[in-house]
Order: structure tokens, then sequence, then C-alpha cells
């Protein structure tokens, strides 16, 4: 039976919300962007006026301000805008159990079987569209097909408040003209490497060798090519369904560069003490710690070392890290931004090989003290106890480093496999 | 009848917030009651003709919209999670 997916994505999301909020801003080029006090200052999205005068998502303030003058400049409400997401997820859940978020912004509904009850995808579709915009007051574009990959091209196809059906009838002549950078996971490395083979348009690419394909791209070469095909036959996750929790990572671009060994430490531990929590509430534990750095020139590099013993514990986390950026880094130019993830996770009641060098008794005490953090963290607030280190330098310890995350999410949940034997 | 009301914080020019209050029945269903004026002046509300889900392009902002009657004049009162603010029925 063919499916019926929708992709939806809520247009210019953050910034929509923040108009919605604001009726005098309405009507004028608005970009919503980071505080530049704390060094984040880039659009993170701007309206569709904005867009028209040249404003791109990505750049630094200075630059949008220089290409539109008169860009009114709104700093982010995270909490509105997940508040938003949930709302529009309540309404998806009207249709469909089968409710696949893809980021704050744009989910993937399967309404195959609502398809009696609620008419066509294109139906569902514009029902959902129309109360979105009446209850929410933003816009929405939707993608309706029958696989998930060519939903989310027709979401991206006509913008804002619109609905787009691509069927099997249609495809060919809608969706094969289209740039190929316009599908998912072709990117900045895999566009020019298919432009060396004349591949500029989804057909090319459809119609292309799937052999050569695979000589060129490997594995992931012949899922796209299946994909321009529209052989895509991944789900739609169920609205309870979780994904395997693979590495658990906290990074931080800080108020100002960090020029010595004291600076790193105090990320580092603030960064570690986040993870290590978010490890202890999912009950796991990690054999590896992984840290990223990236200097004032913006280059960037990450190390790994292996711990002698699974563990939860921000010490020890915060221990290994620093040990790595000690030894396996070359510290000459001030820092700008620096994360620290704990990977190759394991449960936290899995067997361990015991050691006779390592201290399993003073491990269970700490554990028991960083469980008892968290506990005291939960009823009086993250800043209600704290490491002596942290008050040393507040502009670089002075926020929770666990508020405000707004995780990446993909498409594709464990290793690529694809059909036709390669 | 309607005079201005609270406005609230400058990020929101827009949106006049009132105090309501309200009569939560057992079965969750809220129905605001009467409405206190900035100047203390009470004003019972006649008749709720609808509740909606609803945004409020004009004040700016969304939540359950009650559409009331005070006084034979209609306006719209909406429910923000614990806020209320109201605009003119058109």
């Amino acid at each position: 039976m063919e499916k019926t997916i929708l992709h939806s994505d809520l247009n210019s999301f953050y910034a929509s919300v923040e108009c919605l909020y604001n009726p005098r801003i309405r009507d004028k080029p608005v970009a919503v962007c980071g505080d530049p006090a704390a060094r984040h200052g880039i659009v993170l999205t701007k309206n569709q006026i904005a867009k028209k005068c040249g404003v791109r998502t990505g750049q630094a303030i200075w630059q949008a301000k220089q290409a539109c003058p008169q860009l009114v400049v709104v700093k982010p409400n995270y909490e509105r805008y997940l508040q938003y997401s949930n709302l529009a997820r309540e309404i998806y859940f009207d249709y469909t159990d089968r409710v696949e978020n893809f980021g704050i912004d744009e989910a993937w509904l399967d309404v195959t079987g609502s398809s009696t009850l609620f008419g066509s995808g294109e139906e569902i579709a514009n029902a959902i569209r129309k109360r979105i915009f009446s209850e929410l007051g933003v816009t929405v574009s939707i993608g309706v097909s029958f696989c998930k990959v060519f939903a989310k091209l027709g979401s991206d196809y006509k913008k804002p408040d619109a609905v787009t059906v691509f069927s099997k009838e249609n495809y060919k002549e809608k969706i094969w003209p289209i740039s190929v950078s316009e599908l998912l996971y072709v990117g900045r490395a895999t566009a020019p490497k298919l432009a060396k083979c004349g591949i500029y348009t989804i057909g090319q690419l459809a119609e292309f060798d799937v052999n050569l394909i695979y000589g060129l791209l490997g594995k992931v070469g012949v899922l796209l090519h299946q994909y321009a095909n529209g052989l895509d036959y991944s789900d739609v996750a169920a609205n309870d369904a979780q994904g395997v929790i693979k590495s658990v990572g906290n990074s931080a671009t800080t108020h100002r560069d960090l020029t010595d060994e004291d600076d790193v430490w105090i990320t580092l531990t603030m960064l570690s003490e986040s993870v290590a929590a978010r490890l202890r509430e999912n009950g796991l534990k990690c054999k590896t710690v992984q840290i990223y750095l990236r200097d004032k020139f913006l280059i960037s590099c990450e190390r790994q070392a292996k711990l002698p013993a699974p563990s939860f514990l921000s010490t020890e986390i915060a221990g290994l890290a620093m040990e790595i950026f000690r030894t396996k880094y070359r510290f000459i130019e001030p820092l700008r931004s620096i994360g620290v993830r704990a990977c190759d996770l394991v449960s936290e009641n899995c067997a361990v090989q015991m050691s006779l060098l390592y201290d399993y008794h003073r491990q269970r005490k700490m554990e028991n003290l960083e469980k008892a953090i968290d506990g005291i963290r939960s009823r009086h607030g993250h800043f209600s106890i704290q490491k002596g280190i942290m008050l040393t330098d507040r502009d670089l310890s002075g926020h929770n480093p666990k508020e405000n995350a707004i995780h990446p999410v993909g498409l594709l949940n464990g290793p690529i496999s694809v059909q036709g034997g390669f | 009848m309607v005079a201005d009301g609270r406005t609230s914080a400058k990020n929101e020019p827009s949106k006049k917030l009132v105090v309501v209050i309200a009569e939560f029945s057992i079965d969750g269903v809220v129905k605001p009651r009467m409405l206190v004026w900035e100047d203390g002046r009470r004003f019972e509300i006649d008749q709720i003709a609808s509740m909606q889900k609803c945004a409020s392009l004009k004040s700016g902002g969304r939540g359950l919209r009650y559409t009331c009657r005070i006084r034979n004049r209609w306006l719209y009162l909406f429910r923000e999670d614990d806020t209320w603010f109201w605009e003119c029925a058109q």
C-alpha cells in the first residue's frame, strides 16, 4: 500500500513567532539574532521581508545590517519557541499518532491510516495549515508525498503558507529539474563531487549509473541515488519512539577567548558537569571522552581518549578532558569555543571488567556525591551548589549549560543500509 | 465601557492585560465571570458565545479565545497560559 507522508515546516519559525507577539515590527525586516555580548551575534532566522533585503541565516549582525540598514534585531526566546513547537505537535496528533520531529520547527507525519477519517493527504495538509495559522498565528508549508525525502522536498518547494503534492505520477516532472543540492544529505562536500560527474539536478542523479555513484561516494551515493528515484522506505517513527542515545555532548562559545589553562579548566569543568548530569539522567556511563576545540581563527579539531572504567562522574570526565587537552593539543592561539562529548556509552548497571589499579570504592562514593548534587540542584536551582573554581571567573562559568539546549537531529537512525547488494 | 487596560512588557506593547475572576468547573473547564479594571471597577460577563483556540494577530499572542458580551458590547478575551488579555470583537 502506498504511504501518505506529510512534512511540515514552520516558516521562518523564530521570526514569525516574534512578529506575532509584536505587531509593530510585523511589516518591517526582522531578524532573530543571538546575543552579541555573549559572542553569539549571528542571524538565527529572518522574516520574508529581511530575506528579500539580502539578510541570510548565519550572517553576523553587522553584515546583516549592512545588507539591510532598517533591520529590526530581536533576541531569541527559546522557551516560547519550544512551547510553540509543542502546540504545533498537538495539532499534528489530532490527525495521526505517527509524528517524527526533525528539529524544533519541522516534523514528518504518516497519515496513511488516517485518510479514511480525514481525507486525502492534501486535504489533511490543508486542514493542518489552516489550523496552525488560526490557532498559532504562524504559517506553515507542507509537502505531501509517498516517501519522507520527497515530502521534505515538497515543504521546501513553495513557501510560505503552502501545500505541495509530489505523487508517483508527477514527481519526475516536478522534482527531477530541482538542483541536486536541495536533496537531503547533499551538502557542501557532496554537491561538488556530483558536479564533477555532470550531475546538477535530482533527475540527472536518478538516471546516473548506480555503480558509478557507488564508486564515487560509497554507500551514501547509493542511498542518494535511491532517494532521487523516490525509493525511500524509511518509516515515520511513532510519537513515543526514542532513538538510542549514541553520545552526550555540550559545547560553548565563551564570552571571551580562553587564553590560559585555567580558563580551559573552568570551561571544561562546567561542560563536564552538564554532560555527566545528562548521562546520569539517562542511566548511562561513557567509556570515551572527546573534546572539541576551536581557536579565534575558527580552526577546529577534535581529540579523544578512553577512561579506565565506564563513568558518569563529572570529575573523571573533566579530568580526562583536561588531560587530553594538555597532551594532545598545542595551545598557541586563544580558544573561542570548546566542547566535551561522552561517547562509547553503556548502561550504568552493565558488567565491567574489574581492574586492580582502579579505586572502585572511591568511584562509588563520588557517584553518591554527584547524585546528591543533582538532587540539590533539582530542588534549589543549578547555582545553589557549585565548585569553588566556578566562582573565580563568572564570565566563563556564569550560565547553566543544560539550559537552552536544542539538540540536532538526523534522519538516519543507525548505520546506512541500502538495498541492492551494496 | 471599555477603557484602556494595562499594557504588558515593552516587547509586547499592544497587549492589553486584564484581571479576570473565573470559574473552574470540576471537569476542568475555565470560564471567565468578571473583568476587574485598572481603576477597580468590575464588569460582569453576561454571556460567553464561543470558546476556541485562536491566535490574536491584533494584540499579538494566542490562547483560548472567549467571545464575551459585557453590557451589550462584544469583546474577545484571551487566556494565554496564566494571563488574560482582551481586544474588541469586530
